[in-house]
């Protein structure tokens, strides 16, 4: 039998308040039910790996075969709880360490002090972190 | 690496903190062109300031102005007055009539419906002589309130397939007037593969599309263009030498 393949998103969230890992995880799994139903949900898989609440930045895991359908369903979501909120895809990768040592090349060559005070604000102290480069993939 | 445009941005235009922030989130996002809404009675400093703003941001910016006409002749005027002023000129249809009269004539770069003329009866039709392009905002998406969202997306499908099928070119923009409805580019590209596009024409329409469409109209509002692969180099004067009168727009 044909083993799955996963891909791993870096998802950052926008929120006018702080969120839990559970917050977003349940509105995640919510949203793609809300799109796609419960056949969609459970072809996508959705699952949120880790949730930096400092950050606001998510690692998000699902099937290599629902990976556009998870990044239509994060590009629709405009509410999380009630409140405006808004997730960008950063990173896409076929394992964590890939996503992880593509974030570490890209730590080296950014500088922090460049994003501006009001963008840091709405997107938490670690903006720079692997997003001041273009190669969204 | 693929280069991704937004054609269509609404940045509050009194606003620079807020349009600074748009400017330094679409290209954190991976943009690097973007077309900014301007309206017709915006002064040229207002303009060439936003501009700026976007410029700084290490950002590509081409001026857009939107047409939203609901007759032949009101277009027709609006037309005649605003396109060498514009890099992109976009049409927001209203009516039939202005739908039918936009998707024939040359002036015109980018068509868009709204959520109510998009409800029914709307013909595509595509005249073979045309470059216009069928816009679809994700604004309407997610911006739009009182429609269910499968009812959103099944009219966006709807005039997705009746471009394809006249042969349309179809551009993806985000349509967003605050940094919260800006979407990465492949998103975007994904968004559009719900509403009915392969994924290298969804891809295509957010990336070498929109940037050829600004490149051509640059080439046309330069001095020197008289036509479709006609241009004037340069005026032989024997004293004085070559010289081009330059034209003014926008750009």
């Amino acid at each position: 039998m044909k083993r799955r393949g996963w891909r791993y998103l870096l998802v950052k969230i926008v929120a006018n308040r702080a969120l839990t890992k559970k917050a977003f995880s349940e509105s995640l799994a919510a949203s793609v039910e809300h799109l796609f139903g419960h056949v969609g949900l459970a072809e996508i898989s959705p699952q949120v790996v880790s949730y930096d609440q400092e950050c606001s930045t998510a690692l998000v895991k699902c099937s290599r075969e629902g990976v556009q359908k998870l990044r239509a369903t994060l590009a629709l979501v405009t509410e999380i709880e009630n409140s405006p909120a808004a997730a960008f895809v950063l990173r896409a990768s076929g394992t964590i360490r890939g996503l992880r040592q593509r974030l570490l090349l890209k730590n080296v060559f950014t500088n922090p002090d460049h994003i501006d005070s009001s963008l840091r604000r709405s997107f938490g102290a670690g903006t720079y972190v692997g997003v001041t480069e273009n190669n969204n993939k | 690496m693929t280069k991704f445009a937004d054609l269509h941005l609404k940045p509050p235009i009194g606003n620079p903190v807020a349009q600074k922030e748009m400017a330094e989130l679409a290209r954190c996002l991976g943009y690097s062109l973007v077309a900014v809404t301007f309206r017709p009675r915006d002064r040229d400093e207002e303009v060439n300031r936003v501009r700026k703003i976007f410029l700084d941001a290490g950002l590509d910016v081409a001026c857009r102005v939107d047409i939203s006409a609901t007759s032949r002749s009101e277009l027709l005027k609006e037309l005649r007055v605003l396109r060498r002023d514009f890099e992109i000129v976009a049409i927001e249809c209203k009516s039939s009539e202005a739908l039918s009269v936009a998707q024939r004539d040359s002036r015109v770069d980018v068509i868009y419906l709204d959520a109510a003329s998009s409800r029914g009866g709307f013909t595509l039709n595509r005249a073979s002589s045309s470059s216009v392009h069928l816009e679809i905002n994700m604004s309407r998406l997610t911006q739009t309130p009182g429609l269910p969202e499968h009812v959103k997306i099944a009219r966006i499908g709807k005039e997705i397939a009746k471009a394809k099928q006249n042969r349309f070119r179809i551009v993806l923009s985000s349509g967003a007037d605050n940094s919260m409805y800006l979407r990465a580019p492949r998103d975007v590209a994904a968004v559009g593969m719900l509403l009915g596009l392969g994924k290298e024409e969804a891809v295509k329409s957010i990336s070498s599309i929109p940037i050829s469409l600004v490149n051509k109209n640059r080439v046309k509002l330069g001095s020197g263009y008289v036509g479709e692969n006609v241009r004037i180099m340069g005026i032989k004067d024997e004293k004085k030498g070559l010289e081009i009168p330059p034209r003014q727009n926008r750009s």
